[in-house]
């Protein structure tokens, strides 16, 4: 046996133990662990050599309303010192299944909350498959979308004898590298089929938020962005559990320092704070400590994840009541085996999909779903969409959208031609979606901190309600006001066409309505709609083959892109 | 909308007090249109240092022999730190461009300021920052939005004329959120926030939401879609009138305190202003980090008040930075900090009588987790704010903080202190400071017993002993006329029971 294919085999015995997932030991034994592989602690040192030089320290979080606050705590909307809103209490809806055909109204509603940037035909597609097949094909995964290159999962090569230009060269390709990757994710949003699944995978990089200004290393961002998606409609355990040793969240909460010697906290706490138990549900500082002894030891090179004996904390800990020779497998297995972890994961849910003011006998029907389905997600976003409450009318409009969701949504449901953000020559589409990730103040791959986004009403401000707008319009136009055209443009002849009757002008509001606002319009909002696209004329002079057609039809695009009704689904 | 009338200036010009001296000033919109500022043009400015900023190496106890030994790595040695207080307290070396303002009287330093059971989240910790709450409440409103509501009972039915708040640098979150209303603007620039809000605004709304969650989601966007619009004009009003008077360092708050400066040299009526600088949480390789961020912070900090002094409303603003914990004192393996409890918060202005509040932290007397006591609840600073310097009615401010607070000796006054408690030893400020003539040095003593009472200069030089005595336990007081000294800032000790309190004297 070579040298080197001992080592591979190492190292594939080293994967094999991360690929198989938790162990589910019968009795607290402590876990085998892999005879040291040199090349891999080679691998390792030269991986944290190049980030500790180049990457941002983690950032602290950002005040803005809890990502989940206590259960049966007031939300934004109530705005008082925890009592119920002005409704009084919320009212718990239960999740009985919507019974009936779909309206198009229904699917409109619908398909905004499960897909983002949903298209018309969608919805008719929707109506004429009924609600169980929808929610069947919206939980249905799609094929995998191809990797941005070949250098998504390259390893870090070994710069041990590089000079500093030849590693400030790397620099510049990996920070190129960072700027095409947020752009893939964008143009994968904007081009999947009609799929919950690329919905889950922002919900969950929201979750186990990871920032690649933290991480550097632009495989490893893709490596868990893969992971994500993998695991999307599948199990919270296993992602949860693949995540705690995934290569970007070892930077990220520094899982990668934490060794027997010098225990490193910070996952252990975020762990239980933000990804699983939730903040305030029982566990203490000494549950945070014993939990970081058992997370010792676990080092990356950027690709993959190792265990290294010496550093590992071989000794008794108790976590949550229960003692024993903990490694990481005992840990996720001992926070699954906790209520809370079900309920926290559902009200995210909840707050996502549903609405931002849950009542707490609804989530937990749908965290007792989840635990019953030992942890499948599937089920409950069955419920959740196969529900009267969802789609009834009562919530119509009451989400507000994220920043994803105009400028990779946007694209997706305009059938933007033309529309590829990975171009790097010229640089205006790339540039166009970057300005507006950071005017709405939601970059992909770069949430605030480790608690992810916010949300809801903190979307909007005085800075960021009149940026949506201004960017949303350039769509219409197929340009910025300074740059040259961007390559694609919003075509409202042929988007125009795809609704029921473009020629009958309410129609025709209404349809762009339901794209736009997810809902019927107000009566005043119709007419001032219908207003801007008359200009004066009467309606049955209206034609789509109107020589004309085209600048009005422009006109009141944008001004739906522009009423705050469009901030909403 | 009703724009803000162009009242241009006229050509006569108005002498006014603003500032030192007689100055002429041109009129201004909002004084020849009768408005007057809620606050008499008193102005709060916020600096969040976001992350946990580490006191301990901020306002440094550098002779402890406790700090040292906590601290193999990160200590930082006398021989580097800007010493306040002759051996005791020193500050972090790249707070040098705050020395002046230090000499003059005008940064007061509250010491471990934090509140009971501090939470080490950073994220639950700035939301109680932020609400004004107790660590066991969940309040989704902040302090400041509560106060700015009782300061305009109309909000938000009648949208005041002009901000009531502006916030640069960081997502709003609950800071603004109010009880009837989000109370502030976001604005990162004036001159482009302007054109952009008004290319796309779609007129007012008429017709009432529907009475669904939906309904009010979109009585909310509707609410902040009219107050861009109405803000968007005044912000680019009082920026073209405005201008800063000094040049600004390099750094992203230098940049947020410039457009501070000159919205309120443009006489912008907003009495609060929210910046913040990001980075504090240094849990590893933290020297030089903070280093960084400490010389940002006063480069940034100094060329704001130089900007405040050339315009005249120097009078007007007090400044104050928070972070939402300190850090812990024991250094971690990574040559960084975890997350601790309390930590040195800064109030830069005219009328700040400057100095330490506080002692020395106490590193002999930490908590199980290794970390300080506090010595000031944050409430008290909001409280004394509020009540001492906007002068809001002390039942109101019970109001807003839920509850009421010992007021902290920051502020100049030239009445009798509030009164510290009868069993601590403190020393007050000598009045009055500054100024001329014969000055009262007034201190209490917790315990009888022998007390020196002394004065220095600010190179330490031995000036004048005022008291040198055994003294009953109470209330004393020395009158001393330091006129015939150079002009300048003196330090006051007073030495009793093994502490030392210092003053700030002022000769002018």
């Amino acid at each position: 046996m070579t040298r080197r294919f001992r080592s591979w085999c190492l190292a594939a015995a080293g994967l094999l133990l991360l690929a198989v997932g938790p162990g589910r030991a019968e009795e607290p034994v402590a876990p085998a662990l892999p005879v040291t592989d040199v090349a891999a602690e080679a691998r390792i040192a030269n991986f944290e050599a190049m980030i500790d030089a180049r990457r941002e320290v983690a950032p602290p979080r950002s005040s803005g309303t809890p990502a989940a606050p206590p259960l049966g705590s007031n939300s934004v909307r109530s705005g008082t010192d925890g009592s119920p809103g002005p409704g009084g209490a919320i009212t718990a809806y239960g999740w009985q299944p919507h019974e009936g055909p779909l309206t198009i109204e229904d699917a409109a509603h619908l398909l905004n909350r499960a897909v983002v940037g949903p298209r018309f035909e969608e919805f008719q597609w929707a109506v004429a498959r009924g609600l169980p097949g929808t929610v069947h094909d919206l939980l249905t995964n799609p094929p995998t979308p191809a990797a941005p290159g070949a250098w998504a999962t390259e390893p870090v090569p070994n710069q041990s004898t590089w000079t500093q230009a030849m590693k400030d060269s790397l620099d510049a390709v990996y920070r190129e590298r960072q700027k095409l990757l947020r752009m893939w994710w964008t143009r994968t949003i904007a081009t999947e089929p009609a799929s919950l699944r690329e919905t889950m995978t922002l919900f969950w990089h929201d979750h186990f938020a990871t920032r690649m200004t933290v991480v550097y290393t632009p495989q490893s961002m893709y490596i868990q962005n893969a992971l994500l998606r993998q695991h999307a409609l599948g199990n919270f355990r296993t992602l949860a559990r693949a995540i705690c040793t995934d290569p970007a969240m070892l930077v990220m909460l520094d899982g990668r320092l934490n060794r027997k010697q010098a225990p490193n906290e910070n996952f252990s706490r975020e762990m239980l704070e933000l990804f699983t138990m939730g903040e305030g549900s029982g566990y203490t500082q000494a549950d945070v400590s014993n939990a970081a002894r058992a997370c010792t030891g676990w080092q990356t090179d950027g690709i993959s994840s190792y265990l290294t004996a010496s550093r590992y904390d071989t000794g008794t800990k108790t976590i949550l009541g229960q003692t024993g020779p903990w490694g990481m497998d005992d840990f996720v297995r001992i926070l699954f085996e906790q209520d809370a972890t079900a309920e926290y994961l559902c009200g995210k849910l909840y707050r996502w999909f549903v609405d931002d003011e849950p009542a707490p006998a609804d989530i937990h029907e749908l965290a007792v779903t989840l635990r019953q389905n030992d942890y499948e997600v599937r089920p409950v976003l069955e419920k959740i969409f196969m529900s009267e409450h969802l789609v009834s009318a009562r919530l119509r409009g009451s989400i507000l959208r994220d920043g994803v969701d105009l400028y990779a949504g946007q694209a997706r449901r305009w059938h933007l031609t033309g529309f590829d953000p990975m171009i790097t020559n010229p640089l205006w589409q790339r540039n166009w979606i970057t300005n507006q990730m950071n005017a709405y103040g939601q970059i992909l791959m770069d949430p605030p901190d480790v608690s992810g986004w916010p949300g809801h009403r903190n979307w909007i401000n005085s800075n960021t309600l009149p940026n949506r707008k201004r960017y949303s319009v350039m769509i219409v136009d197929g340009r910025s006001t300074q740059t040259q055209p961007f390559g694609f443009q919003l075509d409202v002849n042929a988007e125009t066409r795809r609704f029921r009757d473009p020629n009958d002008v309410h129609l025709l509001v209404d349809d762009l309505a339901l794209l736009c606002f997810g809902q019927k319009p107000t009566q005043l909002v119709h007419d001032q709609l219908v207003a801007e696209l008359l200009q004066g004329q009467l309606p049955y002079n209206w034609s789509i083959d109107d020589p004309d057609a085209v600048p009005r039809l422009q006109d009141l695009y944008r001004l739906a892109m522009r009423l705050p009704d469009y901030q909403l689904k | 909308m009703q724009r803000r009338d162009f009242l241009a200036r006229t050509g006569g010009l108005l002498a006014t007090t603003w500032g030192a001296g007689s100055v002429w000033w041109p009129l201004t919109r909002r004084a020849l249109a009768g408005e007057s500022s809620v606050t008499g043009n008193k102005i709060l400015v916020m600096v969040v240092l976001q992350g946990g900023n580490d006191g301990l190496n901020t306002v440094v106890p550098y002779n402890d022999p406790a700090y040292v030994a906590k601290r193999p790595v990160l200590k930082l040695p006398g021989a580097q730190v800007l010493d306040l207080d002759m051996g005791t307290t020193g500050l972090h070396p790249s707070l040098a461009p705050l020395l002046p303002i230090w000499n003059q009287g005008r940064l007061g330093i509250i010491r471990d300021v934090g509140y009971p059971y501090m939470n080490l989240s950073h994220f639950r910790a700035t939301d109680i920052m932020f609400s004004g709450s107790s660590s066991e409440d969940v309040v989704s409103t902040g302090w400041m939005a509560r106060w700015l509501e009782s300061l305009y009972p109309g909000f938000p039915e009648a949208l005041p004329a002009e901000p009531m708040a502006l916030q640069q640098g960081f997502s709003a979150g609950l800071v603004l959120n109010g009880n009837r209303g989000t109370t502030g603007v976001v604005v990162d620039n004036p001159v482009t926030f302007y054109n952009i809000v008004n290319n796309n605004y779609t007129g007012g709304f008429t017709d009432p939401v529907s009475q669904t969650p939906g309904g009010e989601e979109l009585d909310y966007l509707r609410s902040i879609d009219q107050q861009s619009f109405q803000y968007a004009g005044v912000i680019q009003d009082a920026a073209d009138d405005g201008i800063n008077y000094v040049p600004y360092p390099n750094s992203k708050l230098a940049g947020q305190l410039a457009i501070v400066a000159q919205l309120i040299d443009g006489q912008m009526d907003t009495p609060l202003y929210l910046t913040a600088q990001t980075g504090y949480d240094t849990h590893g390789s933290q020297l030089q980090t903070h280093a960084d961020l400490l010389s940002d912070l006063a480069g940034a900090l100094a060329a704001f008040v130089a900007d405040l002094d050339a315009m005249g409303r120097a009078d007007d603003v007090l400044v104050l930075t928070v972070s939402e914990f300190g850090r812990r004192p024991a250094e971690n393996g990574s040559a960084g900090t975890d997350h601790g409890t309390s930590a040195p918060w800064f109030l830069i202005g005219q009328g700040i009588s400057g100095g330490l509040i506080g002692t020395s932290p106490n590193l002999a007397g930490l908590d199980g987790s290794g970390n300080l006591p506090i010595q000031a609840d944050y409430r008290s600073v909001y409280g004394t704010i509020l009540t001492g310097w906007m002068g809001t009615a002390p039942s109101v401010v019970n109001d807003v903080l839920f509850g009421s607070f010992p007021s902290l000796p920051f502020l100049d006054v030239t009445g009798v202190p509030e009164a510290p408690p009868v069993n601590v030893t403190h020393l007050f400020a000598p009045t009055p400071n500054p100024g001329r003539g014969q000055r009262v040095f007034r201190f209490q003593l917790g315990a009888g017993g022998g007390a020196r009472l002394r004065v220095f200069d600010i190179s330490g030089r031995h000036v004048a002993t005022l008291s040198e005595a055994y003294l009953p336990a109470g209330n004393h007081e020395v009158r001393w006329n330091p006129d015939g000294l150079a002009m300048g800032t003196y330090i006051v000790t007073l030495d009793a029971g093994g502490e030392r309190r210092t003053a700030k004297l002022v000769v002018r």
